[in-house]
């Protein structure tokens, strides 16, 4: 004896419940970093005046790319 | 989060069938022997996914569409010679439905056709059509294409073979223990704080490191028989980026896919491997700040998976979850109950990968949209500063040109055009938002309100354009 088993009628729920999912482009990036150090202000008091000068002198002296300013 | 597919995704959902049962009668003269539309193919199985259950994937003019296992099922007996009546036989073989070729034609008519993957009297170019995002990568220039990658990654999947890739993590691993435990990097830090003429040099080599990168995306979906469609450069969000196109691995497996997604930190660790070497064996203190910058930009990738850096893709690789943009909107309209919510809903989630899901979007909605705030409200004051940097480097390129100082004139002009490049960028984005989220609008204005007041006739009802809903 064969048994059918008859699947069941497909619905039109069913059709309106299928999904379709458009996927983005699979972009891979790579970040182009600037770092632009032209510029930079780093202030730092010294309340000392004689160290002040000191350091001051220092920069000077030394042709470095950092500026001293004094201020009373 | 996004919708705006174009290059972009867009969750595609269709217009409801009561519009069709509605008018009565077909919306479109159905073929008697349909077949799938030009430039569709059949891709098969989404592999290492997320979904309860098997999710299916085709291709649509080189965009990926994933899909319903019936839809596919259909999809895959529509050659052009068979009939409804064939076709429904079939299909009811493959499924556990008993599909009769009423219900082939209403799948045609409410998925298939609206989609653009089968031809149809009304179905329209616009179904195809990709939409600019502004999450996703504009102003994009192919650098590379494909005829020049195959090649060229034929060669560097090498490194990607077990016994290279041993080895090289074992040189990766050695030499950056070397230079943080034992050689340290504050010297060749304070060499390029003293000297700014080296920032030129470091610029330059982080760049070329940053190509590398990249070929080891393409590399590494070469390696698992994929194809890397483009190098280029574009603009993402506000920043300026290199991009590698590998869409083609969402037919890999998952471990595939992920070692695409790693594929570009593995050559950057390399770059810097040899960068180590290199300082050491000429004594060039001031490589070794190249190499810290890679090494910081690898930890940025990896540890930022709000925007679609190699993290993000990492994370949606290992869940199983191909987009986590453009399925959110989706997402979310599957957690309501019932039928509530208008547009696609995404098919059930793995219990896990649910939680995972939830998470990342209670995260990075809040994220995303503190950063919207900031660079919305920031943005005059941004502009407004970059001028005026640019102003004193426009003096200064003028003094330096009448003084015949080419040095001078030429990094004036390269920062010049480093200042301009963020402030475009940001305001590029601004824009592209804002005509994002009008364009969102618009499409929810219903039609109805523009046309005529005029009675249908029996004839045209046919509106078989696939409603896009996109995730903002």
């Amino acid at each position: 004896m064969t048994t059918t088993i008859e699947k069941p009628v497909l619905a039109l729920e069913e059709i309106e419940s299928q999904t379709a999912l458009e996927l983005p482009e699979r972009d891979m990036l790579a970040l182009i970093n600037v770092f632009l150090l032209n510029g930079v202000n780093v202030f730092i008091p010294i309340r000392n005046n004689d160290v002040a000068v000191q350091v001051c002198a220092q920069l000077l002296t030394n042709q470095t790319a950092l500026s001293c300013d004094v201020q009373q | 989060m996004e919708g705006d597919a174009g290059r972009s995704p867009r969750p595609a959902s269709t217009p409801p069938a009561s519009a069709y049962r509605m008018s009565g009668q077909a919306p479109f003269e159905a073929a008697v022997s349909p077949a799938v539309a030009p430039g569709v193919m059949l891709v098969g199985a989404q592999q290492g996914s997320g979904f309860e259950e098997r999710q299916w994937l085709v291709q649509r003019n080189g965009q990926f569409l994933q899909i319903s296992e019936l839809l596919y099922r259909v999809l895959e007996e529509l050659d052009g010679r068979r009939s409804l009546e064939e076709i429904a036989a079939r299909v009811s073989e493959t499924t556990p439905w008993s599909v009769s070729p009423d219900n082939i034609g209403q799948i045609l008519r409410l998925k298939l056709i609206p989609l653009g993957l089968v031809e149809g009297s009304d179905s329209r170019p616009a179904a195809g059509q990709r939409r600019r995002s502004p999450l996703a990568v504009n102003l994009r220039i192919k650098a590379i294409g494909p005829t020049v990658l195959e090649p060229l990654t034929r060669v560097l999947q090498r490194l990607y073979s077990p016994r290279v890739a041993a080895l090289a993590l074992i040189c990766i691993v050695a030499s950056h223990i070397w230079l943080y435990a034992n050689h340290g990097v504050g010297a060749a830090i304070t060499s390029v704080l003293m000297n700014s003429l080296l920032l030129g040099p470091v610029l330059l080599i982080f760049l070329l490191a940053a190509a590398v990168h990249e070929l080891g995306h393409a590399s590494a979906l070469r390696y698992a028989g994929g194809v890397a469609r483009a190098i280029g450069v574009g603009v993402y969000l506000v920043y300026p980026v290199f991009y590698t196109d590998t869409t083609d691995a969402y037919r890999l497996p998952r471990w595939s896919r992920v070692r695409v997604d790693v594929g570009g930190f593995y050559f950057h660790l390399i770059a810097a491997t040899a960068l180590i070497l290199l300082a050491t064996a000429t004594g060039v203190e001031w490589l070794l700040f190249v190499v810290l910058l890679i090494n910081f930009d690898v930890l940025r990738q990896l540890l930022l998976p709000f925007i679609r850096l190699d993290g993000y893709w990492l994370l949606a690789d290992l869940t199983g979850i191909p987009d986590f943009f453009s399925q959110t909107g989706p997402f979310l309209r599957s957690l309501l109950p019932g039928k509530r919510g208008h547009g696609a809903k995404l098919p059930p989630l793995r219990r896990w990968v649910k939680l995972v899901f939830a998470g990342y979007v209670a995260t990075t909605v809040p994220i995303l949209a503190f950063l919207l705030y900031e660079t919305v409200t920031k943005l005059p004051g941004f502009v407004e500063v970059a001028l005026q940097s640019f102003q004193l480097h426009k003096a200064v390129v003028a003094d330096a040109f009448a003084a015949g100082d080419v040095l001078t004139v030429m990094t004036s002009a390269v920062q010049m055009l480093l200042l301009a490049m963020p402030a475009l960028g940001t305001t590029l984005f601004v824009v592209l938002l804002a005509l994002w989220g009008a364009r969102s609008l618009w499409r929810r204005v219903p039609a109805r309100l523009f046309e005529p007041r005029a009675r249908p006739s029996p004839g045209d009802a046919s509106t078989g354009e696939a409603a896009v809903d996109g995730p903002a």
